[in-house]
């Protein structure tokens, strides 16, 4: 799979850019790769249609659905309500799809004898609460947490478990951005324990059975319970677009819901939305093209201090623009407490650098590490054309 | 081992629950007020049914609810085709409801043709059902007509049934008991609300079933009060009736802030038409998840306005979509003499692709045929429909035959 993923990527690479004949389709690694087979068809059902897959390696973010450098975002998680507010400022609309169903997997070792466990207990065991397997009745093996990058899919559905229980990875976990890396590592060692998206190959390692609540009946994710919504830790797989998507992109995104492009999802290994669904989901019209700009400037560790490359960032950027919208961000390490305070201050920062060089500041916003682990501000704009 | 007895011993209901656990084949043969009947059952579901002159399911309706029916059962014997399948609550269920109801069939009064003693009989007036349950007189002339008309001469049933009756009634009747309890706790029919059985995807499958279809129905309108730019998907657990009504169920995962798109997809799901789910050839009850889109409220039509049909009058100025390649579909009920022309519309894009294409006059009992229709022309490539000489999107009309 890997190879024709990163053919298709290198050949998007190379080719010369045209303006909009091309669709640029962004989305996890893992995913992509699944998806060798609906970009196979496609290609087969539009070859009109020029297709750039591009995976992200950690997580999804959603700066290039709103900079305009991806038309179409293919995301393992919702967007979140901070981007949401982004969109909005930026006068953004954002079309989601529902392109499938899926199921988190929870894997550990062949060897691990805990027979199923509630959704709580991955919670807690996630929240790294639980140092050794005897907590939850089994070995004495430590447990070894692999856990998902923030701002990926995995990592929301586990915040999601409890909603607003405000959920954190611990500080020193070992974080696996790819899926094939945590089978490879849980088939290894039977202290591991990671999640993975249920159409991966999941025959060397042990799927752990999950209940919803601690009485309920264990279930293992299947296509039938995750249908059904038996299955406790199910998620959709979502496409994000652009209110502006223009004639080729509705035809690509009508084709991937259509029966037809249902039926690959299902042989890629997750759970069509509904079996036999024409083409009849009209999707929504032409809007009047508007795009966003990001410019990123980065901060030292721990800093809300401008450095002189982030300063003569501003300075150019203060040039050409009128309006902004700041969005500072943090990493892990430094939003342990998980406040957002640095991140505020480093958009602060920003709104006081460029304020007195005469550009509008729409509004500041700290997002902490929400974003997955970046260590800076975004400058959102509208380019004027 | 043969058993034999009347149905007012051991009600056939019963016996069939019986062997809804049992995985053998037996045939039933039946004599009833409305004539000879048989049953057959295979690996717990009953597969074939005749009664008097009611084919297949009807007759299995009426046999499990009549009175007064002789039976003998075989075991271990060949069943050659088959003509209905239903699990044995199925169609103790179905059969209950349509008696209830008062919608079962009944065979037309039977052409008395057996010899001169018969034919000077008339028959008696056919009570009404619940009227023969309270009239034992009732019931017992009917019976004793069916007796009289329809036991065969060489296979006495009613004098084996007297011998016999006590003999199995007892373990069978236990039987009876345990099978009941099972079936109840295995299903879950008697703890859920629910009378009736809702089928699931994973259900059809088989080759006379179908998927339910959309027939109508499209984006939401996003509420007019949401400060966010941006449309979810709401994904909906919605059941489909018999009649491709929808009864939304509850969205299948919640989302902060989100409760006011989540009852906007409801009541727009309310408006969609389905065609039914279809499991052996009978529309059934279905659950299936569905996603609602949404459009802002000043969006004009999501697709570009087709030229009509209607458009083109003069062939000098403009030209129909002409179809370039396409292959006519296979019956979906092969063995089926049917072979239906269906009129269908569809959409062709400026590409030749045909972007929709819908059925002209949905007709009832045609849901398969028209399902393949449309299956088969969304794969058309057309060259495209112009407008004084311009390509524009353009609705023409085919008329599809089956290979």
């Amino acid at each position: 799979m890997r190879p024709v993923a990163a053919a298709v990527i290198l050949s998007a690479i190379l080719s010369p850019v045209e303006a909009r004949e091309r669709i640029s389709v962004r989305g996890p690694a893992d995913v992509l790769d699944r998806f060798a087979g609906l970009a196979d068809a496609l290609a087969r059902w539009h070859p009109d249609l020029e297709v750039a897959w591009t995976p992200y390696e950690q997580g999804v973010s959603f700066a290039p659905l709103f900079d305009g450098s991806a038309d179409l975002l293919i995301s393992t998680r919702a967007i979140e309500p901070w981007e949401q507010t982004l969109a909005a400022r930026l006068s953004l609309e954002i079309h989601e799809h529902i392109a499938a169903l899926d199921a988190l997997s929870v894997v550990v070792h062949p060897d691990n004898r805990i027979e199923d466990l509630s959704l709580e207990q991955i919670e807690t065991l996630f929240s790294g609460k639980i140092r050794g397997w005897y907590g939850f009745g089994g070995s004495d093996h430590p447990v070894r947490l692999l856990a998902p990058p923030p701002s990926s899919g995995e990592y929301q559905a586990l915040r999601r478990i409890t909603p607003g229980s405000g959920f954190r990875l611990p500080p020193s976990v070992e974080i696996v951005p790819a899926s094939a890396a945590v089978l490879l590592a849980v088939a290894a060692d039977p202290r591991a324990v990671g999640l993975v998206s249920m159409s991966l190959d999941r025959s060397r390692v042990r799927t752990m059975p999950l209940r919803a609540a601690t009485p309920a009946a264990p279930i293992v994710p299947s296509v039938d319970a995750v249908e059904a919504g038996a299955y406790p830790w199910s998620r959709a797989l979502r496409l994000y677009s652009r209110g502006n998507a223009d004639e080729s992109l509705q035809r690509f995104v009508a084709c991937l819901l259509s029966s037809e492009g249902q039926k690959e999802v299902a042989k890629a290994g997750f759970v069509a939305v509904t079996a036999d669904r024409p083409f009849r989901r009209t999707l929504p019209a032409r809007e009047r093209s508007r795009d966003a700009s990001i410019t990123r400037v980065s901060f030292a560790p721990g800093l809300d201090l401008l450095d002189r490359q982030g300063r003569d960032i501003l300075t150019g950027l203060a040039a050409r623009v009128a309006e902004v919208w700041i969005t500072g961000h943090a990493d892990r390490e430094e939003d342990r407490s998980g406040d957002r305070g640095l991140s505020e201050r480093r958009a602060r920062a920003v709104e006081e650098f460029l304020e007195p060089l005469g550009v509008a500041v729409a509004g500041t916003e700290g997002v902490g590490a929400e974003s997955g682990d970046l260590r800076g501000a975004d400058v959102w704009w509208i380019s004027r054309r | 081992m043969a058993l034999s007895g009347n149905t007012r011993e051991l009600s056939l209901a019963d016996l069939i629950l019986v062997k809804a656990h049992d995985p053998g084949s037996y045939r039933l043969r039946l004599s009833g007020p409305a004539g000879d009947g048989l049953l057959l059952i295979r690996g717990g579901r009953v597969v074939h049914a005749v009664y008097g002159e009611l084919p297949a399911a009807d007759a299995a309706y009426l046999l499990v609810t009549e009175e007064a029916v002789d039976f003998k059962v075989e075991a271990d014997v060949d069943i050659p085709a088959q003509t209905v399948n239903f699990s044995a609550q199925e169609l103790l269920m179905e059969a209950m409801r349509r008696f209830d109801e008062g919608i079962l069939k009944r065979p037309k009064p039977i052409a008395v043709s057996m010899g001169t003693v018969v034919s000077s009989r008339r028959e008696p007036p056919r009570p009404r059902s619940h009227e023969a349950r309270k009239s034992p007189e009732a019931a017992a002339l009917r019976r004793a007509t069916g007796h009289f008309l329809f036991a065969e001469p060489e296979t006495p049933i009613s004098t084996m049934r007297r011998r016999s009756t006590l003999l199995w009634a007892l373990p069978l009747g236990v039987a009876v008991v345990v099978g009941t309890v099972f079936a109840a706790f295995r299903t879950g029919t008697f703890s859920s609300t629910s009378h009736r059985e809702v089928v699931r995807l994973s259900d059809l499958g088989g080759p006379r079933d179908a998927l339910p279809v959309l027939l109508s129905g499209g984006p939401a309108i996003a509420p007019a009060d949401a400060d966010s730019t941006v449309h979810p998907t709401i994904l909906y657990r919605i059941r489909v009736d018999r009649e491709g009504n929808v009864y939304p169920q509850r969205p299948r995962e919640t989302r902060e802030g989100l409760s006011a798109f989540e009852s906007a997809a409801a009541e727009a799901l309310k408006a969609y038409r389905f065609a039914p789910a279809i499991r052996e050839g009978v529309p059934v009850p279905i659950e299936i998840n569905w996603p609602v889109d949404f459009v802002r409220r000043s969006e004009p039509s999501p697709t570009p306005v087709p030229v009509d049909e209607d458009f083109f009058t003069d062939p000098l100025l403009d030209k129909k979509p002409t179809l370039l390649q396409g292959e006519l579909p296979e019956s979906p009920l092969p063995g089926s003499p049917r072979r239906p022309r269906i009129d269908c519309r569809v959409l062709v894009d400026p590409q030749g692709n045909v972007a929709e294409a819908s059925i002209a006059e949905p007709r009832a009992g045609y849901e398969l045929y028209e399902k393949a229709v449309l299956d088969a022309v969304r794969t058309y490539r057309f060259e495209p429909g112009r407008r004084e000489g311009q390509i524009v999107p353009t609705w023409t009309s085919l008329t599809v035959e089956f290979r």
